[in-house]
C-alpha cells in the first residue's frame, strides 16, 4: 500500500488525519465530508489493517525522502513527491472496481469464496482427506449447507469461467490473478510474492489487484443472485454503503418523516439523526430529496455568508442554533462539492 | 501380545496406516485407556496427537485437548479434518459471542474439542462439559502449567480445578520438554497424587540430527555464512527468525542469492497466505521456509532436512521443540545455530515482561487506571488480578519469571559457547546421563564437519505446474477438466 498512499496526496495541503482515517475506514462525518472533498471515498478501508504508527512512519519516511512535506495538521507533496505520484499512476495497477469499496469485507468474502471452491475441487476428485482453508466455524458450516446443493460441480465451473470471463473483459491480469489464486485439489494457488514474481508487478500491486478482484467478483454476483455462487456469497453484501442504521433514518426521511419525529420514534439524538443523513448526503447524495432539505432559502443563507472555494468556508454562528446551522452548513457544503464534482 | 495391545495395532494399522507404534506410544495409550492419570514426555516428533485421537476408536463420548496457542489448536484441527474420521470444534477467542454459543449448543455432535486454558474455565463451557460424558481430558503443552518452565501460562493452574467439576474418565498430559522439575511440578500444581501418575519418559536425543553451532564476528558474516550453508543444503529447510521484519529481509536475500524456492511464514500473513506456505511446503513445493516461532507447531512434515536458528532461541526448552522438526523420518538430518555477538540480546528483549510499578496496580484495582495501562501485558496483570493476587504478589511473580528467563537464555548462550559435546549438555540438562553418542554427533565433537559428511537423503522437489492461461487453471480445479 506504501506507494499507491501518494494516490491521497497532491502538492495542495491536505489533512493527513482525513487520508489516514480514510484508508483505515474510521468513518466521522468529518473525515467523510473531507474525503469527499479530496475525492478519495473510493479508497474508504483499502488499508483497515494499518496502524497510526505505520501510517506515521510512512508520512516520516517520505518526508526524509524529500518526497512530503507536513505542516501542523497538514501534508503536501514536495516537487519529486509529485513525480513519484506520476510515476506510480503511469507504472502501477490502478484500481477498477473500487467504487464498489462498500459492498463487502473483502476479507470474510474471499475466505467463504475460497473454501467453498477448494471443497467443490475436491469434491470432483472423490477426495475427502485433505485440509480444509480454516476459517470460522460459521462461515464454514455456510459452505457445507451450499455443498449439498444439486449439480453444483459442472455449473460452479461454468460460473467460475464467466467470473473469469468477466475479469478478463476488464484485465486479463485480474483473471490471471484470480484463477491462481483459487485453492483445490492438488492447488495451492499463489502466495502474493509468487504472484508478484510471475505477474512482474510488485506485492503492493497484488494487494491492490486482490482487492480489486473480490470487489468485482462481489459486484459480478450481486448482478447474479441465482448462480450457484451468487446464492453462496451474496449473503456477505452490505445493502447500502453506510451503516445499517444510517440507512433506516435515510428511508424514514424519504417516506416524509420530520428529523424531530424520527429521533423521537428510533430513540435517537437528533444530531446523530443529522449525522446520519449528512454520511447519505456524502456517500449516497441520490438518497436524499435534497430539495426538501435544503430550501433555497438555506441555501441563500448560507452562501450570503460565505465567499471563495467551499471547502475553505469557516462556519460561523449566525443564530441562536448552532446546531441546527452547523447542519445546514455542511449540507450546503455538501451539496456545492456534489454540484462541482459532477 | 495381549488383546488390547492387538486391537490398537489394528486400529493404528487399519485407520493411520502405520506398522508400528513408535516409542512411547504404546505404553502411553496403554495406560490411558486403562484409566491411569498419565503424562507423557515425549520428543518433538514422536507423534504426540495420535496419543488423544487414537482412542476416539475404543472410547465414546467427547475428547476435549486444552492446548495454549491458537495456532496450534488449528493445527490439531486441520489435521484431524484431513482423516475424515471425527467431527471436531475448536473453542476459543477468536470465534465470536455467536460462534462460541453456537458450538456450545451443538457440543454432543462433535469428538474432539480443542480449547484454551482461559475458555475452557468460563462457567458456561464448564457447565455444559459438565453435562456431558467427557471420556478424555488431554493437557497438550503440559509443561506451561510450571513455573520453572519457559513457557508458563498462568491460566493452566485453573486446569485442577476444571477437572473436579468436568470429572473425565481419563486424564492425559503431554510434553515434549520437561526436565525433572518440572515434571514433578506439573504433578503438585494439577493437583494429582504422584504415585498414581504413570509418567512414560522418551529420551529428548534425535540421534539422527546433528548439532552445530556457527560462531560468526558480525551479523554481516553471519548472512553470508548462512547463504553458504542453503546453498551447500538445499531443499528441504526451515530457518528460524526472532522478528517479522528480519525474517522477510534476509528471506528476500535468500531468493536473490540461491536458487530455491523460499516461502515466509509469520504472524503479520492472512490465514489464506499462511495455509498456501503450509501446504506448498507440505508438497515440497517451497524448498525453504523463513519463519518466526509461529511455523512448525503441528506441521507434520517428515522429511526436514534441516533446521537453522538464525537467531538463538531463548531456552534449551524452545530449542530442542524446534530442531525437532528436522528429521522425523529417522533420516540423518541438521541442527545449525548462527549466531554473532550481541544475539543474546534480541532474545533478553524478547522473554522480559515488563513488570509494573505497585502503584499503578493498586490505580488499575481501584480503577483509577484503566487496565489498558499495562499495554502488551494487560491480559497477564488481569488474569492476577482477577484472581485476588496483591500487587506486591504479582510484581515479585512478574519479577521471578524474569529472573528465570535471563538465566535460559544464558544456559542457551553457554550452550552456544560449546565447552562440551552439545549431545552432552542437551541431555543433561533434561536429566538423561545414560545414552550413547551417534557416529555424528556435534559440531564440538567434529569441529571439521562438512555437510557432505552428514549424508543428508535428496528432497525431492515438486514442480508447480506453471500456466498464464487462467481458463487451464480453473479447468484443472475439476477432475473431468473441461466442461
Amino acid at each position: 500500500m506504501n506507494n499507491y498512499l501518494f494516490m491521497l496526496f497532491t502538492e495542495h495541503p491536505r489533512r493527513y488525519r482525513v487520508i489516514e482515517n480514510t484508508i483505515r475506514n474510521k468513518r466521522t462525518q468529518a473525515t467523510l465530508f473531507w474525503a469527499l472533498n479530496y475525492q478519495i471515498l473510493n479508497w474508504l478501508g483499502s488499508a483497515d489493517h494499518m496502524t497510526r504508527n505505520e501510517f506515521d512512519a510512512w508520512m516520516h519516511h517520505q518526508q526524509e525522502q524529500g518526497l512530503l512535506m507536513v505542516q501542523d495538521d497538514c501534508a503536501w507533496l514536495t516537487k519529486s513527491g509529485v513525480h513519484h505520484k506520476q510515476r506510480i499512476l503511469k507504472n502501477y495497477y490502478q484500481p477498477r472496481f473500487d467504487r464498489w469499496t462498500w459492498l463487502v469485507n473483502t476479507k470474510k468474502y474471499s475466505e467463504r469464496f475460497l473454501l467453498a471452491i477448494q471443497a467443490i475441487s475436491e469434491l470432483s476428485f472423490y477426495n475427502r482427506n485433505y485440509v480444509p482453508l480454516g476459517i470460522s466455524i460459521t462461515e464454514m458450516s455456510v459452505v457445507r449447507n451450499w455443498l449439498t446443493r444439486p449439480g453444483l460441480i459442472s455449473t460452479v465451473h461454468k460460473e467460475l469461467l464467466s467470473i473469469g470471463e468477466y475479469l478478463s473483459s476488464t484485465d486479463n491480469q485480474l483473471a490471471v490473478l484470480f484463477a491462481h489464486t483459487l485453492l483445490g485439489h492438488e492447488m495451492s494457488g499463489w502466495t502474493d510474492t509468487q504472484a508478484a514474481n510471475e505477474l512482474e508487478v510488485t506485492s503492493e500491486e497484488v494487494m491492490i489487484m486482490l482487492r480489486d478482484i473480490w470487489l468485482g467478483i462481489a459486484s459480478y454476483l450481486a448482478g447474479h443472485p441465482q448462480s450457484n455462487l451468487g446464492q453462496l456469497m451474496n449473503s456477505l453484501l452490505n445493502s447500502t454503503p453506510i451503516s445499517n442504521s444510517a440507512w433506516r433514518t435515510v428511508r424514514e426521511f424519504q417516506r416524509g418523516v420530520p428529523i424531530p419525529k424520527i429521533s423521537h420514534v428510533r430513540h435517537l439524538k437528533i444530531s446523530t439523526v443529522r449525522e446520519h443523513l449528512l454520511e447519505a448526503a456524502i456517500i449516497i447524495p441520490q438518497s436524499i430529496d435534497w430539495q426538501r432539505l435544503l430550501t433555497a432559502n438555506k441555501i441563500k443563507a448560507v452562501q450570503s455568508h460565505h465567499r471563495g472555494p467551499v471547502s475553505e468556508w469557516q462556519f460561523t454562528r449566525s443564530t441562536n442554533q448552532p446546531a441546527d446551522d452547523f447542519f445546514y452548513f455542511r449540507l450546503v457544503q455538501i451539496w456545492e462539492l456534489h454540484h462541482q464534482h459532477e | 501380545m495381549n488383546n488390547i495391545s492387538l486391537t490398537l495395532h489394528n486400529i493404528l494399522h487399519d485407520k493411520y496406516n502405520f506398522k508400528t507404534f513408535r516409542p512411547g506410544q504404546e505404553e502411553t495409550l496403554m495406560s490411558v485407556l486403562s484409566g491411569h492419570p498419565t503424562l507423557s514426555i515425549l520428543p518433538t516428533g514422536s507423534g504426540k496427537s495420535l496419543l488423544y485421537q487414537l482412542p476416539a476408536h475404543l472410547t465414546n463420548g467427547l475428547i476435549v485437548v486444552i492446548s495454549p496457542l491458537i495456532s496450534l489448536m488449528q493445527d490439531q484441527v486441520d489435521r484431524i479434518r484431513q482423516q475424515n474420521q471425527f467431527k471436531v470444534a475448536m473453542l476459543n477467542s477468536n470465534l465470536d459471542f455467536r460462534e462460541q454459543t453456537q458450538i456450545l449448543k451443538t457440543m454432543q455432535q462433535y469428538r474432539f474439542l480443542f480449547t484454551s486454558p482461559e475458555t475452557l474455565v468460563k462457567p458456561a463451557v464448564q457447565q455444559k462439559l459438565a453435562n456431558l460424558d467427557i471420556s478424555m481430558l488431554v493437557v497438550d503443552e503440559a509443561h506451561c502449567i510450571s513455573q520453572w518452565g519457559p513457557n508458563f501460562r498462568p491460566e493452566y493452574l485453573l486446569i485442577k480445578d476444571v477437572i473436579r467439576r468436568i470429572a473425565p474418565q481419563r486424564l492425559l498430559m503431554l510434553t515434549a520438554t520437561a526436565t525433572p522439575s518440572v515434571t514433578k511440578d506439573i504433578i503438585t500444581k494439577m493437583g494429582l497424587d504422584p504415585n498414581a501418575v504413570k509418567i512414560i519418559r522418551q529420551p529428548v536425543d534425535r540421534k539422527n540430527i546433528f548439532l552445530a553451532v556457527h560462531r560468526l564476528p558480525d551479523e554481516h558474516t553471519k548472512q553470508e555464512n548462512l547463504i553458504e550453508m542453503i546453498n551447500k543444503l538445499g531443499p528441504g529447510g526451515v530457518t528460524y527468525f526472532s522478528s517479522k521484519k528480519v525474517t522477510n529481509q534476509v528471506a528476500e536475500l535468500i531468493t536473490k542469492k540461491t536458487d530455491l524456492r523460499v516461502g515466509i511464514y509469520h504472524a503479520g500473513l492472512s490465514r489464506i497466505e499462511r495455509y498456501q506456505v503450509q501446504q506448498q511446503f507440505m508438497h515440497n513445493q517451497l524448498d525453504l521456509i523463513c519463519a518466526t516461532s509461529a511455523f512448525g507447531m503441528g506441521i507434520n512434515k517428515n522429511d526436514i532436512r534441516y533446521v537453522i536458528h538464525y537467531h538463538m532461541p531463548g531456552s534449551i526448552e524452545s530449542y530442542v521443540q524446534e530442531f525437532g522438526r528436522a528429521g522425523r523420518d529417522g533420516l540423518a538430518a541438521l541442527s545449525l545455530i548462527l549466531y554473532a555477538p550481541g544475539d543474546e540480546f534480541i532474545q533478553d528483549n524478547l522473554v522480559q515482561t515488563a513488570v509494573p510499578s505497585v502503584e499503578s496496580l493498586e490505580a488499575v484495582l481501584q480503577k483509577r487506571l484503566p487496565l489498558n495501562v499495562f499495554g502488551e501485558e494487560q491480559d497477564l496483570i488481569d488474569f492476577y488480578l482477577q484472581h485476588h493476587y496483591s500487587p506486591q504478589q504479582i510484581c515479585q511473580i512478574l519479577d521471578e519469571q524474569n529472573l528465570l528467563s535471563k538465566k535460559r537464555v544464558r544456559t542457551m548462550l553457554n550452550y552456544i559457547a560449546g565447552d562440551h559435546c552439545y549431545r552432552e549438555v542437551i541431555n543433561a540438562y533434561f536429566g538423561q546421563d545414560d545414552f550413547q553418542k551417534p557416529q555424528m554427533c556435534c559440531s564440538y565433537d567434529q569441529p571439521d564437519w562438512q555437510v557432505d559428511d552428514l549424508d543428508l537423503p535428496a528432497v525431492k522437489q515438486q514442480v508447480q505446474v506453471k500456466s498464464t492461461d487462467w481458463q487451464t487453471i480453473i479447468d484443472n480445479l475439476f477432475h473431468d477438466g473441461s466442461i
